[in-house]
């Protein structure tokens, strides 16, 4: 039995495992969750450990050869995805534990909870493009529905606002979908990858892309396609929120993207300039669109889905600078973002959980009260804003040297100028909600909040301290396999069978 | 070919409720609308004129089929599409209790 | 070479910057265990230190251990290296022995130890790099070090650690340039080069005076040495023994070395020689001029440590193989004594609590101990065969006849360290007069001999002038300077030690003898009169200070001492009034337009936020709008 298909396995039969064993006894719902997700994070640091040696794993779904079944395709790029997942789900897990416990139906969290998790995974090493879709919409179906769980007026509104526009992207994937069977009768990205090499870049070539980017970027969020998320991420509990920000947006926006892109439809900066410039564009748009409006929030959480709007320009400017640095930034910042943004809303949560409101206005004075909150969110803000020695000075580094490399100097000045607004926004949550005094009888947070921000701040250290570590084994790998364009499809028909 | 436009327009009728229409529930239909399409579409990308359904009964017969995956793939889509609509209607029936109205363009809570 | 710790195999060399930093930081944060902690990291340090210089004096070690970003971060130890870790991790131990007890309940005397251990991991960190990118980085750190260890004060030492950083932090700076120039220019900044670099290209002449720069002024030779006596008021001997005496010499010294020998090849380059022993000769005459003139002993001390690194500047400057050896040996000899000076001063101010000359006399029968180390090391500041000092400042001397077969101007130099010398010698007498001799103010009838812990540091520097001079060929030069230097060493002097160890020995005899010969005839002692009224003893003391004041008093010397004093000389000062000069230029007008574009950029910041804000009206249509328009943009640009 191959390790691949336990990524979605696992969290799909804790899916249902989870209704039938809170009827027995309750609290077995979040172990059943926290023990899944750890064996996950786990099982992805051993996925990390494989890559090293073998560039590409291929799970055949059933023994079907490759074209005919579906096959899960695994590389450094998916360990990647699924090591971040699996963080961000390991620590929201543990987070949930107390959050959520004013919540009623917890069964129905955590079930939604692991079935996220299941689309995630499965997006990340899916190596069938119909299967992607599914996988896709379990994810985006699971986040709807956890948007909208706390059924106050605010949720329902984000929750069916988010999904008129998942669902414009999602059906626009789907007919995408068509489109391609229908011109090369084929559903495996490496065979649809060989296809549309034989065909050439025709209209129905770039018009396919199109369709697919307009999905994607709708996942993504990105500028003008962003206005679901402010609403969305804020109105989910705050342990969704850190995962939606901290991974959803970047499995079903930027991994999909980047797949397609880079792998499927092998375009490179070289061959394809204009089409790099158009996710360099959609990325400065980004970081300096969204940037500036999270500066006039009043909302601790809506601020930071605005602020992962902006931080997912700068993921998708390293994607498009698509030299190697630029590509092993944007991955790096993957990363990065999904412990610092995790990390942010996780301390959103502790402080919602402790004062009962998320306005800046009415917050304060619980710097002192809430140290490790305090501590935690300084830690993932500085990180965000790309202090040395904390991981996301060094991925934003990778991506501005990139950016340099290509020769785009102005851009690289933009976007280090545009960082002063990442700067500006946290500082105002900073300055109100932690070092402004003020009475208040917020307590501190429980003890699993705490080891959830803990480890997540500890991650963010060690992760910078050993960047170098960090880009030789998992993010260099990562770039590398997305930056072999084409050689996917040989690696996917060429590769053996792996018995794991 | 005249099935194909039909379906484009069926896609685009489905797309004009749910830009333009500000009744929820309508909304919703213009989903299914261009769910519909989409499934149409897929059905009609299989299709071979005087082919038979996939279903292989003997060996030696003359192998003219149908695509079978865009069915099972049809299948698998419809699914979907009944859990989104299912759970977008939920959702417009508990926006209804909280808002008393269908109309979208009152609920706007959420902005800045 | 490694070790396994705890199953992890760690190369020495990694050991003797970190060591130093745990041991330095646990003390820090447990506070109880601060003592063994220390103890811990230095003289694990000083273990492994001397392992590496065992190691070094057979091979190199040269390691590429990381190439970050396209810089090549080298491990780069030979004997040189080697040399200088042993003596920075003795040092740190001597001076950490005495300050235990010279410390011990001062303020912030946590503060001072982790900064302590934070300097030494810090100048291990600079000896053992072979790449001048991460020796800055290293050098950097030592600023910041700087800063902390000066700010741990007597008094209020902040002006004093502002000057120190002000001044370092400036010659860094151009040092930061010179290494950049360097590499730009030559592709590489790993040393050793080769082949070296002749310095005949402007560029790359420029781009050594800027190291040079760099290296002088951690060294404290003039014009950048204000901050040392600026210092020496208000920091504990400790740190000066520590910092100024010993680590700075030695690394300011090892740089200029490392640059002008191993990297670039100053022998071929007669202007930046001359230049360079120039300044040597300048600083000697100077800083020792100054030091006669002062009545505060750490002050006095300290232009001496200014005055001793001419000696060490020339020796270098020369290109000659002796006197540059001769120049390492005085780098080394002096952060002998140097730090002896300074805990033997210490050592009288912690058991008189003050330090004016005026207020001091007769204490060494009070202080025996003391007084030995303390005139030891004098005499070897001073020359006096046979101690260590002599040897080495002959050996510059050497140097610079032998100059004579290049240049003209060998005679200034040779009369300068000379003239210098002596006048180093007469200083020394006044001060030993004043500490030790002389007679003795009533209030210190109760002083002591100073702890143990502290007088046992300074017996062994002390010990150490005796033997690094008596067997200078047998222990130091051949162990120490000769394989650490990249050429060969002709034969030094024609004096052997042992017939002046036999002459000053019979020196001592006699003037015993004389002593005793005086002391037979007891003079007559009897109270003063003054117009019929008795004067008290101690009024008519007659104190050390003034030995020399007549010197200032000279035409046109006293000009000079009082630019001198009014601060003429001090680069700070300069360094100051072009600050504020540009400072003014700021505040009227490039403040005035930053204000101003400040105000009107946070001003379009806001209104743009606001904007932007205002967008998300909360309706949908207006989101799928944009959306469709997004997606009308891409299928627009990508297909046509």
């Amino acid at each position: 039995m191959s390790f691949i298909p336990m990524f979605f396995v696992i969290p799909l039969v804790s899916a249902f495992l989870i209704p039938i064993l809170g009827k027995i006894y309750k609290p077995l719902v979040w172990i059943v969750s926290t023990v899944a997700s750890f064996a996950l994070f786990v099982l992805a640091l051993y996925g990390i450990t494989v890559t090293q040696e073998i560039p590409m794993i291929v799970y055949k779904m059933g023994n079907w050869p490759p074209p005919l079944g579906i096959v899960m395709a695994f590389d450094s790029f998916s360990a990647l995805m699924v090591l971040v997942i699996s963080i961000i789900v390991f620590t929201g897990s543990l987070f949930s534990l107390r959050y959520m416990s004013r919540y009623t139906g917890q069964w129905k969290f955590y079930t939604l909870f692991m079935l996220i998790t299941a689309g995630m995974m499965g997006v990340s090493i899916t190596g069938d493009l119909f299967n992607m879709f599914v996988f896709l919409e379990i994810a985006a179906i699971s986040s709807y529905a956890l948007v909208a769980f706390g059924v106050g007026a605010e949720e329902l509104e984000a929750s069916f606002k988010y999904m008129i526009m998942g669902e414009i992207g999602g059906l626009t994937f789907l007919l995408a979908i068509a489109l391609i069977y229908a011109k090369t009768s084929t559903l495996n990205l490496a065979d649809i990858s060989n296809s549309l090499q034989v065909m050439g870049h025709t209209t129905f070539f770039w018009m396919v892309l199109g369709m697919m980017l307009f999905a994607f970027f709708i996942k993504a969020a990105l500028v003008p396609f962003h206005s679901w998320l402010p609403d969305a991420h804020p109105a989910a509990p705050a342990p969704i929120s850190s995962l939606l920000s901290g991974t959803f947006i970047k499995v079903l926006g930027i991994y999909t993207t980047a797949r397609l892109v880079f792998n499927i439809f092998g375009l490179t900066r070289a061959n394809d300039p204009l089409f790099f410039n158009i996710l360099i564009g959609f990325g400065l748009l980004s970081i300096s669109f969204a940037g500036l409006t999270a500066l006039s929030q009043k909302d601790y959480k809506r601020l930071l889905g605005f602020s992962s709007v902006s931080q997912i320009g700068y993921i998708m400017l390293g994607f498009g600078i698509g030299n190697y640095e630029g590509v092993a930034g944007a991955i790096f910042f993957i990363l990065a973002h999904a412990l610092a943004k995790g990390l942010l809303f996780l301390t959103s949560g502790a402080v919602v959980h402790a004062a009962g409101t998320r306005d800046l206005d009415k917050l304060s004075g619980l710097g002192e009260r809430m140290p490790t909150t305090a501590w935690s969110f300084r830690f993932g803000s500085l990180s965000l804003i790309g202090i040395p020695p904390l991981v996301g000075f060094f991925a934003k580094f990778y991506i501005i040297l990139g950016t340099i490399k290509a020769g785009f100097i102005w851009v690289a000045l933009i976007a280090i100028l545009l960082s002063v607004l990442t700067l500006g926004y946290l500082l105002k949550i900073e300055n109100s909600v932690f070092m402004k005094k003020g009475k208040t009888d917020a307590k501190k947070a429980p003890f699993t909040m705490r080891i959830a921000m803990v480890f997540l701040v500890v991650l963010i250290v060690i992760f910078g301290i050993g960047f170098q570590t960090i880009i030789n084994f998992v993010v260099g790998p990562a770039a590398h396999a997305l930056l072999r364009g084409l050689e996917y499809s040989h690696l996917v028909f060429g590769s053996f069978i792996m018995n794991f | 070919m005249i099935v194909f436009v039909s379906c484009i327009i069926l896609f685009l009728i489905g797309l004009y409720a749910v830009v333009t229409k500000r009744n929820l529930i309508k909304i919703a239909i213009g989903f299914a609308l261009i769910e519909y399409a989409i499934n149409l579409f897929f059905a009609l990308v299989g299709f071979k004129r005087g082919a038979l359904a996939p279903i292989i009964t003997r060996l030696d017969t003359p192998h003219n089929f149908v695509d079978p995956i865009p069915q099972a793939l049809v299948l698998t889509a419809i699914v979907i599409a009944l859990g989104t609509t299912a759970l977008m209607l939920t959702i417009i029936l508990r926006i209804y209790s909280h808002y008393k109205t269908f109309d979208i363009a009152e609920i706007k809570k959420l902005r800045g | 070479m490694s070790v396994n710790i705890l199953g992890f195999e760690i190369e020495i060399y990694y050991l003797v910057v970190l060591l130093p930093l745990i041991g330095g930081l646990f003390g820090y944060l447990v506070n109880r265990l601060r003592t063994e902690f220390n103890f811990l990291g230095f003289v694990l340090t000083l273990f492994f230190a001397i392992k590496l210089f065992v190691i070094s004096r057979g091979e190199v070690i040269s390691q590429i251990t990381a190439t970050i970003f396209g810089f090549e971060s080298k491990i780069y130890i030979d004997s040189l290296a080697g040399f200088i870790l042993l003596f920075n991790a003795i040092f740190a131990f001597l001076v950490w022995v005495y300050s235990l007890k010279a410390m011990s309940k001062k303020p912030r005397e946590r503060a001072y130890y982790l900064y302590v251990a934070l300097t030494l991991a810090a100048a291990n960190g600079v000896v053992l790099s072979g790449n001048l990118i991460f020796l800055l980085i290293f050098w950097n750190v030592l600023v910041f070090s700087l800063y902390g260890i000066l700010l741990v004060g007597k008094k209020d030492s902040s002006f004093a650690a502002r000057k120190a950083v002000t001044i370092i932090g400036v010659s860094d700076f151009a040092m930061m340039l010179g290494i950049v120039i360097l590499f730009v220019k030559t592709g590489t900044a790993s040393f050793p080069f080769d082949p070296k670099i002749l310095p005949n290209n402007p560029w790359l002449m420029f781009s050594y005076i800027l190291i040079f720069i760099g290296a002088i002024a951690k060294a404290g030779a003039m014009p950048l040495h204000t901050w040392i006596p600026e210092s020496a008021k208000v920091v504990p001997a400790s740190t000066m023994a520590f910092i100024p005496a010993s680590l700075d010499k030695l690394l300011g010294i090892y740089l200029l070395v490392r640059v002008s020998y191993f990297i670039f090849d100053i022998s071929g380059s007669m202007p930046l020689r001359i230049i360079l022993m120039t300044i040597g000769a300048i600083t000697i005459i100077a800083a020792v001029m100054m030091a006669m003139v002062q009545k505060e002993a750490m002050r006095l001390l300290s232009f001496h440590a200014v005055s001793q690194v001419g000696y060490m500047v020339l020796g270098i400057g020369t290109g000659i193989p002796i006197a540059i050896a001769g120049g390492l040996f005085h780098m080394i000899n002096h952060a002998i004594y140097k730090s002896c000076l300074f805990l033997s001063a210490g050592s009288v101010e912690h058991r008189t609590k003050t330090t004016q000359l005026d207020n001091l006399g007769g204490l060494g029968t009070k202080m025996p101990v003391t007084m030995f180390t303390f005139i030891v090391a004098a005499f070897a500041i001073s020359g006096v065969p046979p101690f260590n000092g002599f040897y080495s400042k002959w050996m510059v001397y050497q140097g610079v006849v032998e100059l004579s077969r290049e240049t003209n101007l060998w005679p200034i130099f040779l009369i300068a360290a000379m003239f210098g010398s002596v006048l180093t010698l007469a200083s020394f007498l006044k001060m030993i007069h004043s500490l030790f001799l002389g007679q003795r103010p009533k209030a210190l009838n109760k002083v002591g001999e100073a702890r143990f812990e502290m007088v046992v540091p300074s017996l062994i520097l002390a010990l150490a002038c005796i033997v690094f001079g008596v067997f200078a060929k047998a222990i130091p030069l051949k162990h120490f300077i000769i394989p650490a230097l990249p050429f060969k060493i002709g034969e030094i002097g024609f004096w052997t030690p042992g017939l002046a160890t036999v002459l000053i020995i019979v020196g001592v005899i006699i003037g015993l003898i004389i002593f005793l010969l005086g002391t037979a005839t007891k003079p007559r002692r009897s109270k003063i009169f003054v117009g019929g009224e008795l004067l008290e003893e101690e009024s008519a003391r007659m104190t050390g200070p003034n030995f020399y004041s007549s010197v200032n008093t000279l035409g046109m010397l006293k000009k000079t001492y009082d630019f001198g004093e009014g601060g003429a000389f001090d680069f700070y000062n300069y360094l100051l009034g072009i600050t504020r000069g540009l400072a003014v230029l700021f505040r009227d007008v490039i403040n005035s337009l930053i204000v101003a574009a400040y105000k009107y950029i946070g001003k379009l910041t806001t209104g743009l936020s606001r904007l932007t804000s205002a967008l998300h009206t909360g309706e949908l249509y207006n989101y799928v709008g944009w959306i469709f328009l997004g997606g009308i943009i891409i299928l627009i640009l990508l297909v046509l």
